[in-house]
């Protein structure tokens, strides 16, 4: 059995249509029109126990608000979610035991107080026993790299270290589902490697199930074997990451400096399939490593045009929803 | 003549801003009013019941002040405490040395007390032109015409001239003291409660419910603080219960606060500066 | 039990957290005391002018202004984040967090805040019934302390009640700060004798509002003893269970629409 059903899960938010002026002001006080926004368009899909999961989607596609049904922050217009077999309404609080969240942009730790307060009070609130508190509360304190800043104020933490905290708070009454949103988001490489890597082994060692949203592509090929993919409310993929990869994922671009004169007719001619854009400021050679081979590309460029700047970038999320809706 | 001439070109676009800032919050104000007016009802039943209980009933005078000049100075006073109660300049300044931006205002070829003054300025001409002079214009009516109120036409007009007088420093004052907790943000960032002290000051000194005229001697001393002057001393004067020769005395006195507080504040806010350039490093 | 034993924990770290802004703490009770402190004295100049106000004496005002200010303290110090939930907190999106913990959030919000600064207020109602309660003869025995006793707690759960049913507006319509600070003006009003105003004001009070029958009567209470003193003890706890209940209903309602904007 999946531990989570979702079930033409929508939400519509309301916003109220203000009219200009003093008397649209006091029309608003008697009747107040509003406009629907459909941020969630039904969607439906099942997470097996022990999956991680990619949810993503460019920003405004209805990402957060999904993630926030599904762990009971928010209540849905329509459909379902239910955890274990649970669902919200009656049993919100059994199920916000097994399940631990962390919100890149949010702190849920106390902020003005030493680190270890917040989890003396997280073990009380979720009532986890002595032995498991110890037995938890050191192995994330060495997976995480926690001790030199325990007895720090939350406030006083570099970002690195706040993160690793909010993920160790998340995990500390040992839940069944962990939601991240955006948990790599502004850190440097090296907590970043650290927070996938404390991922990875909690996935094997407790077979916690992950839901994960990022837009860091780096974060999804690493972790995720599964991906969900959001637009405008509606799901437009689900499935395996190499199938997406396959489609799309090998795509890179390589951006050059515009003052290099390049010959678009035996670049295409060379190459076959590649995009060329001008930006201004630079241009972008779109292409995908199945059709082009990067390393002949670059050394190409660099003989022919004796290039000495530039960058190359994976496809975006942005990139992957926009074809994949081409597609459709 | 031509240096207050581009004085004023270069800071009424801030007085303009404060009018329109005033405009932005009508709703909340309208808010504002209908609760703060119900307190003055209760007080009012307080009032009535004081007036009750004494010796003479309800046609006594006590302290000066007979039941009728009682509701009429609650109101007047509602209203003026109404006026002193918006713009309040504490808040911008609060923000700006929270965000860090008052450091940049430095290298503006405006000064950052002057700005402030006309925004002020802007809201509080706005709200004494279109809340309380008609108003009161209305209150006053009523009372006069009633007879509440009996004074001659030409000592009210007398009186009115004073009041708006008055009414003028009292946004000088007002807005020094403004300035003057939004600098304490230097020092403590509990703006909330410095002004919430604040209120229940100038309230109490300011006469805002009890005129100071029942507190006998000491309502003498405090009829001379920079509060009375934003309440109690107007107020009084619009009464008719102030003479010219006091009302003389009361301007050359609020003149001198005015210009203690303003020289304060710029202590204050030259030593803050240093503070903040050494830290800032 | 667990949630007693939870309370205290919140309640250290939320004090915690206050000492770690000493100034702020000071100047906030100082605020207090001064706003206490001089509407106090605004009563007593009043007052003062006359011999008695309808046969009550200074004594016997200053009394029932500490009652009221009692039950206002103990409400500010308990549940002040009401307050911020219902100007900010729901329309920034700030309670994510709550609604990710296994307790319900209406005890999360009431926990995670113990507001010091009404400290202010309390130092001014222990004062007032202490001094002016040593002036005044008292008729009515240990049942009339105890009714007060019960009034004062009674009180203080309807004006928390109050603010949980109007700070949850803030679910449906984002903020409901300014309706909260309208409604919570009337709790000052029970600091004066009811007797003083008209008898709508006092069918509000006793009926609509009940805090001048938790207040105003037990007070009465304390010199003419009243035959029916049982019937009023029933009256307010059962006005203040009901009350309490039907405020926690529609906050349990409302939370549910919940949007966390702001993000």
């Amino acid at each position: 059995m999946s531990i989570i059903n979702v079930k033409d899960l929508s939400k519509t938010f309301k916003k109220p249509v203000r009219e200009e002026g003093l008397r649209g002001m006091v029309k608003a006080l008697f009747s107040r029109k509003y406009d629907e926004v459909r941020a969630v368009d039904g969607i439906s899909f099942d997470i097996e126990e022990g999956e991680i999961v990619g949810y993503i989607g460019a920003n405004g596609a209805g990402k957060s608000t999904t993630i926030k049904m599904m762990c009971g922050i928010l209540h849905p217009t329509g459909g379902s979610v239910t955890v274990g077999g649970l669902d919200f309404e009656k049993n919100r609080q059994k199920i916000n035991k097994q399940m631990g969240v962390v919100f890149g942009q949010k702190t849920q730790l106390w902020w003005d107080i030493p680190l270890i307060e917040t989890f003396k009070i997280l073990k009380s609130i979720y009532e986890v026993s002595d032995e498991d508190y110890e037995e938890r509360f050191n192995y994330l304190c060495d997976l995480l790299d926690m001790r030199p800043f325990l007895t720090q104020t939350v406030r006083s933490l570099s970002l690195g270290q706040r993160m690793r905290a909010d993920f160790a708070a998340a995990l500390i009454h040992s839940p069944k589902i962990v939601y991240l949103d955006e948990p790599t988001i502004g850190l440097d490489v090296l907590v970043k490697d650290k927070i996938r890597g404390a991922i990875k082994e909690l996935n094997k060692k407790y077979n916690i199930t992950v839901i994960l949203t990022t837009h860091d592509m780096k974060d999804i090929e690493e972790l995720c074997n599964r991906i969900i993919i959001i637009d405008k409310g509606k799901i437009l993929y689900d499935g395996s990451l190499a199938n997406i990869k396959y489609r799309f994922g090998n795509t890179k671009t390589v951006f050059i400096p515009s003052n290099v004169s390049l010959d678009e007719g035996e670049l295409k001619e060379r190459f076959g399939s590649i995009e060329l854009e001008d930006q201004g400021e630079r241009w972008a050679l779109k292409f995908s490593q199945s059709d082009v081979d990067l390393d002949d590309m670059l050394l190409y460029l660099i003989n022919t045009y004796h290039i000495k700047d530039f960058k190359i970038e994976d496809i975006s999320i942005e990139d992957i929803t926009k074809q994949l809706y081409e597609k459709h | 003549m031509k240096n207050i001439k581009r004085t004023l070109k270069l800071y009424l676009p801030f007085s303009k801003a404060g009018v329109k800032i005033e405009l932005a919050y009508k709703a909340q104000i309208v808010m504002w009013m209908i609760i703060s007016f119900i307190e003055v009802f209760f007080v009012i039943f307080l009032y009535e019941a004081i007036y009750r209980n004494s010796p003479d009933g309800m046609s006594s005078v006590i302290n000066g002040f007979s039941f009728y000049d009682m509701i009429l100075y609650m109101i007047t006073s509602f209203f003026f405490t109404f006026l002193m109660g918006s713009g309040d300049t504490s808040y911008d300044i609060a923000t700006d040395i929270r965000e860090g931006t008052i450091a940049n205002t430095m290298t503006k070829p405006v000064s950052y007390r002057l700005r402030h003054l006309f925004t002020y300025f802007g809201v509080f001409g706005f709200d004494a032109v279109v809340v309380l002079l008609p108003f009161l214009t209305v209150v006053y009516g009523i009372f006069i015409g009633t007879g509440l109120l009996q004074v001659t036409a030409g000592r009210f007009i007398l009186n009115v001239i004073f009041f708006l007088l008055f009414t003028i420093i009292a946004g000088f004052v007002n807005n020094a003291l403004s300035y003057f907790i939004g600098l304490m943000v230097f020092y403590t960032d509990h703006l909330f409660g410095l002004n919430m002290a604040r209120n229940a000051i100038q309230g109490f000194l300011g006469g805002q419910m009890v005129p100071l005229a029942y507190m006998g001697a000491v309502g003498v001393v405090f009829s001379y603080t920079p509060f009375a002057f934003m309440n109690s001393v107007p107020v009084l004067t619009l009464m008719g219960k102030v003479d010219v020769m006091q009302a003389i005395i009361y301007i050359l006195i609020a003149l001198v606060w005015i210009f203690v507080i303003e020289l304060a504040n710029r202590l204050i806010f030259r030593h803050a500066l240093k503070k903040l350039t050494v830290q800032g490093g | 039990m667990r949630y007693l034993k939870l309370y205290s924990t919140y309640a250290k770290l939320s004090l915690m957290s206050k000492l770690v802004y000493k100034v702020n703490a000071i100047i906030g009770v100082i605020a207090f005391l001064f706003t206490e402190a001089t509407s106090l004295l605004t009563l007593y100049i009043l007052v003062s002018s006359v011999p008695s106000i309808d046969g009550y004496s200074i004594y016997h005002i200053g009394f029932l202004f500490g009652l009221t200010n009692m039950a206002v303290g103990i409400d500010h110090l308990l549940t002040d984040r009401l307050w911020t939930v219902a100007y900010f907190e729901v329309k920034l999106g700030k309670l994510d967090h709550m609604f990710l913990r296994p307790l319900p959030v209406l005890f999360q919000v009431i926990a995670s805040e113990v507001q010091l600064e009404a400290l202010g207020e309390l130092i001014i109602a222990a004062a007032l019934l202490i001094l002016c309660g040593s002036q005044l003869t008292f008729t009515g025995g240990v049942g009339a302390v105890l009714l007060v006793i019960l009034g004062i707690i009674c009180a203080a759960v309807i004006i928390t009640s109050f603010k949980i049913m109007v700070a949850s507006l803030a679910f449906k319509f984002k903020r409901s700060g300014p309706l909260l600070q309208f409604i919570y003006g009337f709790s000052g009003y029970t600091k004066y004798p009811m007797k003083i105003y008209p008898k709508i004001i006092q069918a509000i009070l006793t009926f609509v509002i009940p805090l001048g029958l938790c207040l105003y009567y037990p007070f009465e209470n304390l010199f003419a003893p009243m035959e029916n003193a049982p019937l009023i003890a029933l009256a307010m706890v059962g006005f203040t269970a009901v009350f309490s209940a039907i405020c926690i209903f529609v906050w349990n309602k409302l939370v549910k629409m919940y949007e966390s904007t702001g993000t």
